[in-house]
């Protein structure tokens, strides 16, 4: 600037800022346009440039961020970049290493933390939803700290997990269910220990060129997970805060107190028993109408508070960087007595030994406290009783205690609330030190110790003032479980360009093992319902610890190869030896190769509005290895769960016979694939197909009861996936002040088992089944024909049925009356039998995806995202008994639409105590369109001006408001379409019984930067 | 190990195996709550426990740990269904889907119990450091669990598959075809003919010559053979060995009484759920069946002045976890919080009305009322007099007795079926439904498995 030049020049100033949360952006290129004039912004995002007076405008450009041209003006000139996450320029993580995304031949889903900030959620498996292709995340419920199902490209197993590996920073972590204590069918979520506030980005590696690396863990995908590090400059201190609210999205509506007891009256009638309920002189069997009218569900919803707060400090100068953050998430659920806290704490530090030398550490800590509930399938649920409990019982006795239904069995469901303590502590710390020598200039060394240290405290008491404790007097388990897993990994990368060729291999090795350890403890009979703890319990109904461990020992290789960015070829292998197989196939290779062709990097490639063209093809092998830890083996075992133990002697018992030859699962996958952008790739366009055989699947192959085992681990069946992923970003607009970017994903994928033991069928949860030449999820039932309006018709089909079988005594249907469901003969033998079931639905969609929009205009941010999937079915199990108008449990206001005599109804039963014709019975009758869109989130955010926030000494400021789950688009009659009573199975999916729906969020949050 | 030296073992290891074609030791652990079946029958400890482990399969709430004397009861007249589960809801109607969860699990309780007796009859003759006599003995009560086992079966089924050998590999040898009754009954008897001699005269909740010998008469009285059952019965009468108690309830309020032949027993480690499904929720139970229901005839069934009825049915007097049990409610079973109820096999009782209906079917009347006033007399009724008693009447005054006698105990149903009175006492017009289905799995995974008519 010494030297004045001949043109005229005028200095410019101003800041940069990232627009979703205001802080300043340094290293962004700050250029006068149409020439090579410009400059950096500094750390706090400010630049001063010298430009000639002739110039007009500016362009600002920064990766992973939109370019912005903005006018010259007097004085300072401010603005807000947008980020972009689907730039080609990004670098995306794979396993062990990491390209540029323009290079990358696999499919990789890259999700990047912008998208889910200010989200409620607890766990990173929510944040998935409707975010990537071909990943579809299904809560099993609404519980705080759940279960969540993540299938990436389908169901891919039967038996065995269908999880995705999760890799966070390096260390494949344990997840699933530690729990000891039953308390329903929703589990505990060990992926719920992970704060998603950490998270700097995700990519999820879906088909087996990208996933092989993984071995014999990556037939379900694998998903990596990379935190957040600190960046050299001034020191960063952020506080984010939010608080809301959550509620119930909807309710059931039932029967009124008289409506029940008339209905239980009728049922009990109609099949020649005497009424329940009398005005006057009841018998010993019978009660004086209640007068109560009780809407349990009422009682039991509430709204719900849910907050997070984090503050994180990060920096660093050019030797170390460092992050230290602490988050507390604090969740409410919207059923009563259940709560979700976390204390999270996060260290990741880079250190530069030398020019040639690094070492770091990646560290998390947690601490967090789920207060559960009883739940789904459960009388002595809160939910499941708020349903099941009738509404003519009064919720308290004229003495103050809770009041129970004298006929029933179910629990008070604000007792069930509020009485037991159910508590599951959970400690967990993650992390890896690291150390990374450059041997040669192009050859790095590498070496990593990690860790993933897991311990489960439950402590449950059940006070004598409950049903379940009242006969044991008071009933208390203490449990503990450790999972601790080491991990040790070695690789050496090698990284060379020779002119227009450039070549990366990688050579590695790992070794884990992974030991569990649990102490379980049941006392019953308490002194006192004021001490919870054991000490205070007189019998010890069990003691017992036991322990358990799995090792996995592997080599790899891979090697990418590119010329001038325009053909490209990777290939790798990994050698895995796991604890889990039989002794005949302790060994396996998982081989990979892809490669792309980037047509629009070609000369001869024409300058149309076409700025990419690349096709992809990729072919991989991959393994399945989650089975039981000694699942191959013929074992013995012990103690009162294996029902080993008689008379206070302790026994020994057959419980696992096992075949030597047990493997991995082993999946086959090809992936094509083609990326196109439009209009200097403000459109980008990216499309895969796939297919995907999964063999060998280590079945729990059901074996003939009479065997006295109910099944053998053996790898016998065979599935495949096949599908169609579409992923859509378009840049709408990218003016100075305004931008507007899309993000679209839509899925079709098609699940179909091709092989079973015998190809025998079988059932598994309360209405599927697993059968060849259909998807997993499948539902089986019978078929609902018609109502029986006449005895006639009852007594025209049972002289068919003698005419069709011969049979003198024979009848079509047993115990059927006037205003029964006929239900169909599907094999026309003229009677019904257990062959007149077949597929009635599938729980699988036949499409899912999401849609995401993101607006700013000056100051303000607004995101909109919607989640959905069509085609799919939900069996409401709920409606087996809330409709089922067969004995005493709460009734749904549809039965005031049941068949009698008056009101012949075509389409609803007559109520009938005991159900003699088994109206209940799985038919499609219970079997609904599950089909939903979502409103997942809509968030508007405003950043105060730079004015503002130096008045209020800060870096920067935003305030935003969010909702979540805010509409819902449904014909589903359940209270939530986004549910399964099983969480975690692979074979009973989309089954409603009871269960905890999600919530409809609101809350407001700030960003600050001090 | 402290965590220094792990981690030195784990770095190290990893350095190590860098270049090692194997690890086996490392890919090879120890399960540490299981051992290799191999090292099972290695020693007498081991044959001690498996025999241990056979007695604990009986115990599962599937089978004598409830489910299968609730349902004998159930889909008879002595119990009405006032719970929650579909699965007891199809029984108690007869309306039954042959995937029935509840009759599944008894059914494979029952096989795994048998696989259980079948691994001890199999491999205890190869156990060394065992005395002759004590693993004569472990067999014998294998053997004796086995015929008990097989008879059960093809009680609620039928023809039933006979399972001899333990299961060793998943092959298609388990493709097991149905036995006939009469082979399964011939079985059965040879079980425990081979048993007898081997058995202990005496012992507690363990197989005795004596259980085996009310084995013999119940399966003889079953196959009609009167002549058997006659005799079976009069050894174990005349043996003095049992005594009926002089009051009723004793067998219920107390356990292993004088009367007792075998008794499954049940602690706080090893519960049964009689209790919790018989009591309602203010007595700890979950009110599941109930005696006073719909379909249930037992309230009515009793003569006056017996005092089995309150032994049997609460009178609203009883008091249970605090709380008076309401009236009606059944109360045989009196520990819903810790399950320590045991389950009554075989009680002198059963064995002296027995006695009576072969001697009666032997026309031997004035034999039969001996034993049948024993049984009357106990419960303050007067006894029978002779003079009037043709076959007929007598013997429907012993299948009075037994339903009474035997209450909530596991006999109904069965018994009714086996004396072809099942149709007209429950009003069944079709006779398929006097067998249970077998279940629906079973005929999916095994293909030579065949159904009953009319599932």
């Amino acid at each position: 600037m010494a030297t004045q030049s001949l043109a005229q020049t005028r200095t410019v100033s101003g800041r940069v800022t990232d627009r979703t949360t205001g802080e300043g952006l340094p290293g962004v290129t700050v250029l006068v346009k149409g020439t090579t004039t410009g400059v950096s912004t500094n750390s706090d995002g400010t630049f001063t440039l010298t430009a000639p007076t002739t110039a007009t405008t500016l362009t600002f450009s920064s990766v992973g961020f939109l370019t912005l041209e903005q006018p010259i003006r007097d004085g300072s000139i401010t603005v807000g970049l947008a980020p972009d996450s689907k730039q080609l320029s990004e670098v995306v993580v794979t396993g062990y290493g990491q390209q540029s995304k323009a290079l990358v031949t696999g499919a990789i889903a890259s999700i990047d933390a912008k998208q889910f900030e200010d989200q409620p959620v607890a766990g990173i498996d929510q944040v998935l939803q409707g975010r990537a292709a071909g990943v579809q995340v299904s809560a099993s419920s609404g519980t705080p700290g759940g279960g969540i199902a993540v299938r990436i490209r389908g169901n891919n197993s039967i038996s065995a997990s269908s999880d995705p590996l999760y890799v966070i920073d390096g260390v494949p972590i344990n997840t699933g269910s530690y729990s000891n204590i039953a308390v329903g069918n929703q589990q505990l979520n060990a992926l719920s220990d992970i704060n998603p506030n950490d998270i700097a980005s995700i990519q999820v590696l879906k088909d087996a060129a990208a996933a092989a690396i993984y071995g014999s863990r990556a037939a379900n995908g694998v998903v990596l997970v990379t935190t957040k590090r600190g960046q050299t400059g001034k020191t960063k201190i952020s506080l984010d805060v939010y608080q809301g609210v959550q509620q119930r999205i909807k309710q059931l509506d039932v029967l009124n107190g008289q409506e029940a007891q008339d209905l239980i009256n009728e049922a009990r009638t109609n099949v020649g028993l005497a009424p329940r309920y009398v005005a006057a002189n009841p018998t010993s069997t019978q009660a004086l109408f209640t007068g109560a009218s009780t809407n349990w569900q009422d009682e039991v919803f509430r709204t719900a508070k849910i907050g997070n707060y984090t503050l994180t400090a990060s920096g660093g100068d050019a030797r170390t960087r460092f992050l230290i953050s602490g988050t507390y998430f604090d969740q409410e659920g919207i059923v009563k007595g259940s709560d979700f806290q976390r204390g999270s704490v996060r260290i990741n530090v880079d250190n530069k030994i030398s020019d040639r030398a690094r070492i770091g550490l990646n560290l998390t800590g947690s601490r967090s406290l789920n207060n559960r509930i009883q739940n789904d399938n459960n009388i002595y649920g809160v939910l499941s009783s708020a349903i099941l409990l009738g509404t003519q019982t009064p919720i308290y006795n004229a003495d103050g205690t809770f009041a129970r239904d004298p006929y029933s069995s179910v629990e008070n469901p604000l007792a069930a609330a509020s009485l037991p303590l159910q508590q599951a502590r959970n400690n967990r710390v993650i992390g890896n030190v690291f150390a990374e020598l450059d041997i040669l200039k192009d050859l790095r060394f590498r070496t990593s110790l990690g860790a993933d240290y897991l311990n489960l405290k439950e402590d449950r008491f059940v006070p004598s003032t409950l049903l379940q404790g009242a006969g044991s007097n008071g009933l208390g388990n203490a449990n503990s479980r450790y999972d601790i897993s080491w991990l040790t990994e070695n690789t050496l990368t090698y990284n060379k360009s020779f002119g227009d060729h450039n070549l990366t291999m990688l050579l590695g090795q790992s070794a884990q093992k992974s030991v569990q350890e649990g102490i379980t403890t049941t006392v019953s009979g308490f002194a006192t319902n004021k001490i919870t703890r054991l000490a205070a319990g007189s019998v010890r109904t069990e003691a017992s610890s036991d322990g358990t461990l799995w090792t996995l020992l592997s080599y790899f290789a891979r090697a990418n190869y590119d010329y001038k960015g325009r053909y490209i070829l990777a290939a790798s292998v990994r050698r895995d030896g796991s604890s889990r197989f039989g002794v005949d196939n302790k060994w396996g290779y998982f081989p990979a190769v892809s490669g792309s062709w980037r047509i629009s990097e070609e000369s001869f490639f024409p300058k149309t509005a076409i700025s990419e063209l690349k096709l992809r093809a990729g072919y991989g092998q991959t393994g399945n290895f989650e089975i039981g830890n000694f699942a191959s083996r013929n074992l013995y075992g012990v103690g009162a769960g294996n029902l080993a133990n008689y008379n206070q002697i302790s026994g020994l018992v057959p419980t696992q016979i096992g075949v030597n030859d047990l493997s991995w699962e082993k999946q086959h996958e090809i992936n094509v694939g083609i990326d196109l952008g439009f209009v200097n790739n403000r459109i980008l366009l990216s499309a895969n197909a796939f297919r995907r055989e999964s063999n060998d699947l280590l079945l729990n192959r059901p074996l003939p009861l009479t065997s006295g085992f109910l099944s053998v681990t053996q790898n016998v069946g065979a599935l495949e996936n096949k599908g169609l992923e579409f992923e859509l970003t378009t840049q709408n607009f990218t003016k100075d002040n305004f931008t507007w970017t899309t993000n679209a994903n839509i899925s079709f994928i098609r699940n179909e088992v091709t092989k079973l033991v015998n190809n025998a069928p079988f059932l598994s949860g309360f209405a599927n089944q697993v059968r060849v030449g259909h998807s997993l999820g499948s539902f089986y039932g019978y078929v609902v024909d018609r109502i029986y309006q006449t005895q006639g018709e009852i007594t025209a089909d049972t002289e068919a049925a003698r005419a069709r079988t011969g049979r003198a005594t024979a009848v079509y249907q047993q115990g059927s009356a006037p205003g029964d469901i006929r239900f169909k003969d599907l094999n026309n033998d003229g009677v019904i039998t257990g062959d007149d079931q077949k597929i009635i639905g599938t729980a699988q969609p036949k499409f899912f995806g999401g849609l995401n929009n993101q607006f700013s205009f000056k100051g303000f941010d607004l995101g909109f995202f919607f989640q959905f999937q069509y085609g799919n079915e939900i069996y409401n199990n709920t409606r087996a008994f809330a409709e089922g108008m067969n004995a005493q449990f709460g009734q749904l206001a549809s039965t005031r639409e049941r068949w009698t005599a008056a009101n012949p109804s075509t389409t609803f039963p007559r109520a009938a105590w005991g159900d003699p014709n088994n109206n209940r019975r799985t038919s499609d009758r219970f079997l609904e369109d599950g089909s939903y869109a979502r409103l997942k989130t809509l968030t508007l955010g405003y950043n105060l001006p730079a004015g503002a926030t130096r008045v209020l000494h800060l870096q920067n400021a935003r305030v935003y408001v969010s909702g979540q789950n805010l509409l819902t688009f449904t014909n589903y009659s359940g209270l939530d379409p986004e549910i399964n009573t099983f969480s975690g199975s692979n074979t009973s999916l989309g089954t409603d019984f009871l269960t905890f729906p999600q919530a409809r969020t609101v809350q407001v949050g700030v960003n600050l930067g001090i | 190990m402290n965590f220094r030296s792990k981690l030195f073992t784990l770095a190290t290891l990893g350095l190590l195996t860098f270049g090692a074609s194997s690890c086996s030791d490392f890919l090879d652990p120890t399960p540490q709550t299981s051992v290799d079946r191999d090292d099972v029958f290695t020693d007498a400890a081991g044959a001690r426990g498996a025999i241990i482990g056979v007695y604990g399969a009986m115990t599962s709430a599937d089978y004598l740990g409830l489910y299968y004397p609730l349902l004998a009861d159930l889909a008879a007249d002595n119990l009405a269904h006032t719970g929650t589960f579909p699965q007891l809801a199809e029984v108690k109607t007869r309306n039954i889907i042959s995937n029935n969860t509840t009759l599944t699990n008894v059914y494979y309780a029952i096989y795994r119990t048998i696989n259980r007796a079948n691994n001890v009859i199999a491999n205890a003759p190869n156990v060394t450091g065992l005395a002759d006599a004590e693993k004569n003995s472990i067999i014998a009560e294998a053997l004796f669990i086995r015929a008990y086992c097989h008879f059960d079966v093809t009680r609620f089924w039928g023809d039933a598959a006979l399972i001899l050998t333990p299961t060793s590999t998943p092959d298609n040898s388990l493709f097991v075809a149905r036995s006939t009754k009469e082979q399964i009954y011939t079985q059965v008897l040879a079980d425990l003919n081979q048993a007898l001699p081997n058995l202990p005269d005496t012992g507690t909740g363990r197989a005795t010559k004596s259980a085996a010998q009310a084995l013999i008469a119940r399966v003889q009285l079953y196959a009609g053979k009167w002549k058997e059952a006659e005799t079976a019965a009069d050894q174990i009468i005349n043996s003095n060995r049992f005594q009926l108690t002089p009051s009723y309830a004793t067998n219920f309020t107390s356990e292993n009484t004088t009367e007792s032949i075998l008794e499954l027993q049940f602690d706080a480690n090893t519960q049964s759920q009689f209790a919790f499904f018989n009591l309602p929720t203010t007595n700890g139970g979950r009110n599941e069946v109930n005696p006073n229901g719909p379909a249930s005839t037992l309230l009515t069934a009793y003569e006056t002045g017996d005092t089995r009825r309150n032994a049997t049915v609460s009178d609203g007097t009883p008091v249970i976890a605090n709380r008076a049990v309401v009236a009606g409610t059944g109360i045989k079973y009196r520990d819903p919080g810790t399950g320590t109820d045991n389950y009554k096999i075989f009680r002198l009782a059963e064995v002296l009305l027995t006695g009576a209906e072969a001697k009666a079917q032997l026309q031997d009347l004035t034999g039969s009322l001996t034993l049948l006033n024993r049984v009357r007399t106990r419960a303050g009724l007067p006894a029978l007099l002779a003079t009037g008693l043709t076959q007929s009447s007598l013997l429907n005054a012993i299948y009075q007795e037994r339903r009474i006698e035997l209450a909530l105990e596991g006999h109904r149903w069965f018994d009714l079926i086996r004396t072809n009175r099942a149709q007209t006492v429950l009003g069944i017009t079709d006779p398929t439904r006097l067998l249970f289905p077998i279940p629906f799995r079973e005929i999916q995974n095994n293909p030579n498995m065949k159904q009953n008519p009319g599932y």
